[in-house]
């Protein structure tokens, strides 16, 4: 009796770990955040000077555009790579900036520490700084 | 007087088991509480446990299966063969078997890198297949053995094979039992070969795992300890009364 | 039995130590060998044969000597402890305590445990003690087992009808150990010491796994460290030198203890 009992736990242990090897990662996928992600693009903007001496003078300049949704936040995340055990993965950094004056459908950006990473588009849910995701595909 | 030394030998026998019981709670434990933080982080965030934890399994398993192949009918053949020259080599075993690993470990790197072995599972595996441990048992067990069946086997069969199988294997089960469960112990708690011999971490072992445990994220490392040890657990207890009675008799035949 | 058949028997039964024996000799006495000739010679890649330069040289060193050194006292302070340990609590259990085998059970389990899954448990444990208690109870933990089983299988052999006598002849329960099942149990109690012996010196996964680190404590640090250090820095020479000096050692204790172990084998 005692020993079947031995047997079973033996059984049904490996039996766990034999699914965790197979399916751990699918798990963990599954509980991730899914974003759509993808680079800003540079557009020639018209911006209106600010500078104390020069205001009301406009030049045109190179900045990346972003979509409304993401100028009324002022803040975006972009995904960074990074590893952790032995595995790469995918996580976000928020961004902070500034956005300039909508021309033609997207607004500037004009401050921020930006230089061309992917930026998230649409996310299932709210994202947090630092946090893993998985990223699904462009929009 | 009786019952004094009844609760001392209780509590002595409980003391020894803490350790073992503690590794289990402290898995559940962080930072006062139950939780299963550090099981999460084990499972879902360090894959790279897996492979290692299969790779134990796995190594100890082929060991000890090939090894059989190779100390039954080795141990026999010191028995049977009575000429002189089979008791230096038992000596030889027995002197190499008593000998620490790092004599061994150096030469065997070198022989292994120029077989061009280095780095695979090989490596881990054929050094351990021919540990003399198991050969060195199992003939103090058979030194007991009833030649009067082998003799009557003689008589109608020429094939050592045959009377290996039928006639030894029958008489040597539980000395069976006991050399894997040996075996199995020696090559599942590994731990310099697959360290020196093995770059790619998807072919180390488990106690490389957690010898490097500082170097993963996360509380990784009772979960892994418990994962590493319900194997030898459940071993042990299902093999537990038989081992006891056959260490004996096996350690017997040394006197 | 016709000749032909005896000798083909043989042959056969040749065959069968074949195996196991070219594998021995190919992971295990050749490479034992090829390191004879390392500690010979000056270098890898300058083979010069150098005498015994390099035995001295290794002498010579400093972390070698602490290494023997701590090696011998590690020796010296656990294997008494643990034989005493074991005999005590074998007798005690003997005599006292046939019913309940999980307690026989538990005090061999350690045996079977794997070092690394229980050195994170002992690290909790010890936390920062300095001293090598913690290694040493690990080794103490670990070993009582198979020396109780050897002893548990000794006294076991000894028959009732002797300690009936001795009861008659009114000895209390100290004497009778003493005197009666000490000296009778002496072959397994000689074979047990070997064996912790042998284990004690082997020592390192232990040590190893719980300071985590190549260059342990001072007091911690024995000949398989050396050796093991030797071997990262691909200094093979002083390596092969010390292996030499740890298998004249271990030699000088194996050859020791199964002599006494023979001249003890107590018949009746």
């Amino acid at each position: 009796m005692q020993k079947k009992i031995l047997i079973v736990t033996t059984v049904l242990f490996f039996a766990v770990v034999c699914f965790f090897t197979i399916f751990a990662r699918r798990i963990k996928e599954a509980g991730l955040p899914h974003v759509y992600a993808e680079a800003l693009r540079l557009r020639t903007f018209t911006i209106e000077n600010t500078e104390p001496g020069h205001v009301g003078e406009r030049f045109r300049q190179k900045c990346y555009a972003v979509p409304e949704k993401l100028a009324k936040k002022k803040e975006f995340y972009i995904l960074v790579q990074g590893e952790k055990n032995g595995e790469e993965v995918l996580f976000v950094k928020k961004i902070v900036f500034t956005p300039g004056s909508m021309e033609k459908g997207a607004y500037p950006v004009l401050s921020g520490d930006y230089n061309g990473e992917p930026v998230v588009m649409k996310s299932d849910r709210r994202l947090r700084d630092g946090e893993e995701v998985v990223v699904v595909g462009t929009t | 007087m009786k019952k004094a030394i009844h609760f001392i030998l209780s509590a002595l026998a409980l003391l020894f088991l803490f350790p073992v019981i503690e590794t289990f709670f402290l898995s559940f434990y962080s930072n006062g509480g139950f939780t299963l933080k550090a099981w999460r982080e084990l499972f879902f965030d360090c894959f790279i446990f897996y492979p290692m934890f299969w790779n134990s399994v796995l190594y100890s398993s082929v060991i000890t299966a090939g090894s059989l192949f190779i100390i039954v009918p080795g141990a026999f053949g010191l028995i049977m063969v009575k000429k002189k020259i089979s008791k230096w080599i038992f000596f030889l075993y027995l002197v190499l078997m008593m000998m620490p690993l790092q004599v061994t470990l150096l030469p065997n790197y070198i022989g292994l890198r120029d077989l061009h072995l280095l780095d695979t599972g090989m490596c881990i595996i054929l050094p351990m297949l021919f540990s003399v441990f198991g050969t060195v048992l199992m003939h103090q067990y058979m030194e007991n053995m009833e030649i009067s069946q082998i003799e009557a086997a003689r008589l109608e069969t020429n094939s050592v094979f045959r009377v290996l199988l039928h006639i030894v294997m029958p008489q040597m089960k539980s000395c069976i039992y006991a050399v894997s469960f040996f075996t199995f112990i020696e090559s599942y708690n590994m731990l310099e070969q697959p360290m020196l011999f093995l770059k790619n971490k998807r072919l180390q072992n488990l106690t490389v795992f957690i010898a490097d445990a500082d170097q993963y994220t996360g509380d990784i490392l009772f979960p892994a300890s418990v994962i590493f040890i319900v194997p030898v657990l459940l071993f042990y207890l299902l093999l537990h009364e038989s081992l006891q009675q056959n260490v004996c008799k096996l350690t017997g035949g040394c006197l | 039995m016709s000749v032909n058949r005896k000798l083909r028997w043989e042959q056969k039964c040749i065959f069968c130590i074949l195996p196991g024996f070219l594998g021995t000799a190919v992971f295990a006495l050749i490479p034992f060998f090829r390191m004879i000739y390392y500690a010979f010679v000056r270098s890898q890649f300058r083979r010069e044969f150098v005498f015994f330069r390099n035995f001295i040289r290794v002498w010579e060193n400093d972390y070698f000597r602490l290494a023997l050194k701590n090696s011998i006292f590690l020796l010296l302070r656990d294997v008494p402890v643990l034989m005493l340990t074991a005999v005590t609590l074998s007798i005690l259990l003997h005599f006292f305590f046939k019913k309940d085998a999980w307690v026989k059970a538990a005090f061999i389990l350690p045996m079977v445990i794997p070092t690394a899954g229980i050195v994170p448990v002992w690290k909790t444990i010890f936390g920062d003690l300095t001293g090598t208690l913690p290694v040493d109870l690990l080794f103490l933990w670990k070993n009582i087992g198979i020396c109780m089983i050897l002893m548990t299988a000794a006294l076991e052999k000894i028959p009732d009808s002797v300690y009936d006598a001795a009861k008659t002849d009114g000895a209390g329960f100290i004497k009778t150990q003493l005197f009666i099942t000490i000296p009778m149990t002496a072959p397994a109690l000689f074979f047990g010491t070997l064996l912790s012996v042998m284990n004690s010196y082997k020592i390192f996964k232990e040590s190893f796994l719980y300071y985590g680190t190549s260059y342990p404590p001072d007091y911690a640090y024995t000949l398989q460290y050396y050796m093991n250090n030797h071997f990262l820095k691909l200094d093979y020479q002083s390596l092969a030198a010390s292996s030499i000096y740890n298998t004249l050692l271990s030699l000088l204790l194996i050859l020791t203890g199964l002599r006494l172990t023979k001249k003890f084998q107590y018949t009746e």
